[in-house]
């Protein structure tokens, strides 16, 4: 259903018998259609038709190596991997509607299934938008996780203090910070961030792993770009999580947030279940970027 | 700074008579006041006035990219830009415009007229029957927070709206609703219930007896290509018979705009669309692709998280975004027609033979009134607003000047020696202006031809104006 159609028509597109240029500029087509942005899809696909010169082979399999090999210099995979017997923090950032509470409910799950991992912490950050503490209230009853949460309306920063020392007293492993979705372009709310990572960086558990994570929705164009690239002058960004995978859209951008930002990707969710999130792997992305999968 | 002087002394020329026009209006000089920023795109303008037919190619390189850039879809913008290129090659290339200028303008025109001309409204049913708007999307595309902007906006026109929360899978999603409709005064209806079919039954009854007259459903969000979510949705509408059909899009959405509008419509049936969260800084080539492909008008447009932040959707604000932001294609529209190489090289001529004549002035005016007031050059540049002085500019002086000189013959413009005191009277009638204006504009031209001459002479005059652009 999902990520067959690319490679399968790249596969095909090989099999013409037009000249090189023409399946160059397919696969350029390709690229850009799976969001990976027309200025770096022409970058993309200008050294590989140089390569494949060089190498005097511009069959199928030689084209696509060329061009995993060129996205695997970009992309990585950032590993999150708690420090035992102390308090790890996550702090979950992005623009309205990517999918930040649904993703730290998975998380939660995901990390208490592969690290054992029983004390979880969950904060309401998000005292914006209406209902969105409740919306992880009912994640934690769910998951049967501690939530700290104050009124709708109260200064986030005292939520996530709140909950750095409630979870430091009950000496959890591990806390979700979930924050309000914001516009990137909102100075005022991008700075009421960095005064979240301020308490957070202030408060928490020096042994313990700090970890900022930007969720981006898979089916995001170029903005994506634009939104890292904000969120990791300030307040920074350790990794990004790739949301919304199990749509039709192919996360190209993870590419040019790859190449351009040097961001690394942690997670990727894809589905509508509690289990539908995965670790990051190159090879696994790439692949179903071009239809292997 | 960009080199403008080897490469391209005719713009320069013509950029100093632009700002001489300015400066003679003025009474200063105008290049301290402005910023070095404007300067700099002034001259970067400049250095692009020389385009002919042959690098019309390029120009369509760049508007491609732009259009790719802002997330129109691959597809409609090769059919776009292939259709419009077409169109422009049969076209006669206007006098003072280069191709690609008109190409621009071309491809401007024809985004606002694919973006539709005018408004278009929900198609609502008169208060005394119910009107069922069904909201749809994927998941956070803000579906929630646009039904309830809606309802604020319909009860704000006199209209008894209800909210209907069928989102039975995101949890608190009822709740969301129920605390915005709150907010905004509006009636929810919820229920615990699994089926949002059976939600909206219940809620079709509560309205009908209650006489709501409009209902407005908020549904789960899902992917598209979830047959099972889909289906879900094609048997909420034949229950809810909906007036408005509307997909709630981001604006943010990237190549796959097209597909999800596209499986919504074929499957569901749309009547439009409400373009959400346009406060992002995206430039929202997905407006473009989707009503390209399905042909269902952008209804409105997502401004804020506030609960009134809902417009109408304006085509040309659009159509300019997604072109390039801050306006900078129309400016340069503007300004490469009023800088424009060749003529300036036949002024240049005649600034140095003296032959520089009304008809000329006249010229070099309306290119200047091309660009528009200064003013309004200024604010179409990101962070410069304001940053100008423009009362040192006086453009009803301009426009006098010009009502004069249309009020001479052809021949007084070609020589305006011949005008003596009887043809000055006929003129200043003509043009609704008193002899004194005549005299003024007849003082000054002289003046402005001397300085022409001597600007088109002396190397050090020109070194010196352009060391001033340097220096900023």
């Amino acid at each position: 259903m999902k990520k067959s159609s690319l490679g399968e028509r790249l596969r095909s597109l090989f099999r013409r018998p037009e000249g090189d240029d023409a399946r160059f500029d397919d696969l350029l087509d390709l690229l850009i259609e799976a969001d990976v942005g027309a200025a770096v899809a022409s970058a993309i696909v200008a050294d590989v038709k140089r390569e494949s010169r060089e190498r005097r082979a511009s069959d199928e399999e030689t084209l696509v190596a060329l061009c995993k090999d060129m996205m695997r210099s970009w992309i990585s995979a950032a590993d999150i991997v708690p420090v035992k017997d102390a308090l790890n923090v996550v702090l979950v950032l992005g623009v309205n509607g990517v999918g930040k509470t649904t993703t730290i409910a998975k998380l939660a799950s995901f990390f208490r299934k592969h690290y054992g991992l029983d004390d979880i912490v969950l904060a309401a950050a998000d005292t914006f938008r209406a209902a969105a503490a409740e919306q992880l209230a009912l994640w934690g009853e769910r998951l049967g996780l501690k939530v700290v949460r104050q009124a709708q309306g109260a200064d986030p920063g005292a939520v996530v203090y709140d909950s750095l020392e409630s979870a430091k007293s009950r000496h959890a492993q591990l806390l979700f910070i979930d924050t309000s979705g914001r516009m990137h372009n909102k100075e005022q709310l991008v700075r009421e961030l960095v005064k979240i990572d301020r308490i957070a960086t202030g408060r928490r558990d020096s042994a313990g792993l700090y970890h900022r994570m930007l969720v981006i929705d898979a089916t995001t164009g170029q903005n994506a770009l634009r939104q890292a690239e904000v969120f990791k002058a300030s307040p920074g960004i350790d990794s990004i999580a790739l949301a919304k995978f199990d749509s039709s859209a192919k996360g190209g951008i993870a590419v040019a947030v790859g190449k351009e930002l040097g961001l690394p990707v942690s997670f990727v969710g894809n589905g509508e279940r509690l289990e539908d999130i995965e670790p990051f792997r190159t090879d696994t992305y790439l692949s179903s970027l071009f239809g292997e999968i | 700074m960009l080199g403008i002087t080897a490469t391209n002394p005719i713009s320069v020329d013509n950029f100093k008579f632009y700002l001489y026009i300015i400066e003679g209006h003025s009474g200063a000089l105008m290049l301290e006041r402005l910023s070095g920023k404007l300067i700099s795109i002034i001259k970067q303008i400049s250095g692009k006035a020389l385009i002919s037919d042959k690098n019309i190619e390029s120009a369509i390189d760049e508007i491609k990219l732009a259009l790719l850039e802002a997330d129109v879809n691959l597809r409609v913008v090769r059919r776009f830009v292939n259709r419009t290129a077409e169109d422009a090659m049969g076209m006669k290339v206007a006098r003072d415009v280069t191709p690609s200028q008109q190409f621009v303008k071309i491809v401007y025109d024809r985004l606002v007229e694919i973006l539709g001309e005018k408004r278009s409204a929900l198609d609502l049913k008169g208060p005394d029957t119910q009107s069922v708007i069904l909201c749809m999307g994927l998941q956070g595309s803000g579906k929630t927070t646009t039904a309830a902007k809606l309802g604020a906006f319909l009860a704000r026109e006199g209209r008894k709206p209800i909210l209907v929360a069928a989102d039975p899978v995101r949890p608190a999603a009822a709740e969301q609703l129920a605390v915005l409709g709150k907010q905004a005064g509006i009636d929810v209806f919820r229920l615990e219930e699994k089926s949002p079919a059976k939600i909206v039954k219940k809620a079709l009854e509560k309205a009908g007896r209650e006489q709501f007259d409009t209902v407005i459903v908020d549904t789960t969000g899902r992917m598209h290509v979830d047959d099972a979510m889909m289906k879900e949705l094609e048997e909420l509408k034949r229950l809810a018979r909906p007036v408005e059909s509307l997909l709630i899009a981001d604006a943010m959405t990237g190549q796959q705009a097209v597909d999800i509008a596209k499986s919504f419509d074929e499957r569901i049936g749309l009547t439009g669309v409400i373009l959400s969260k346009f406060d992002s800084d995206a430039r929202g080539g997905a407006a473009l692709s989707i009503r390209s492909i399905t042909g269902r008008p952008i209804k409105y447009v997502g401004t804020g998280e506030k609960i009134e932040d809902l417009e109408p959707f304006y085509p040309e604000r659009m159509a300019s975004r997604i072109l390039g932001r801050g306006d900078i294609v129309s400016l340069v529209e503007k300004a490469e027609a009023a800088i424009e190489a060749e003529e300036a090289e036949q002024i240049r001529e005649k600034m140095e033979s003296n032959t520089f004549d009304f008809d000329d002035y006249l010229d070099q005016f309306r290119r200047v009134k091309k660009m528009g007031s200064v003013r309004s050059l200024i604010e179409m540049i990101p962070g410069l607003q304001g940053n100008v002085d423009e009362d040192k500019i006086n453009l009803e002086d301009m426009k006098k000047e010009e009502s004069i000189i249309l009020s001479m013959t052809r021949k007084e413009r070609k020589n305006p020696l011949i005008i003596g005191p009887g043809r000055r009277k006929r003129i200043a009638r003509g043009s609704g202006t008193a002899v004194f204006d005549v005299n003024k504009l007849l003082k000054k031209f002289e003046k402005t031809k001397i300085m022409m001459k001597k600007m088109a002479r002396n190397k050090d005059y020109q070194q010196r104006l352009i060391g001033n652009l340097d220096r900023h």
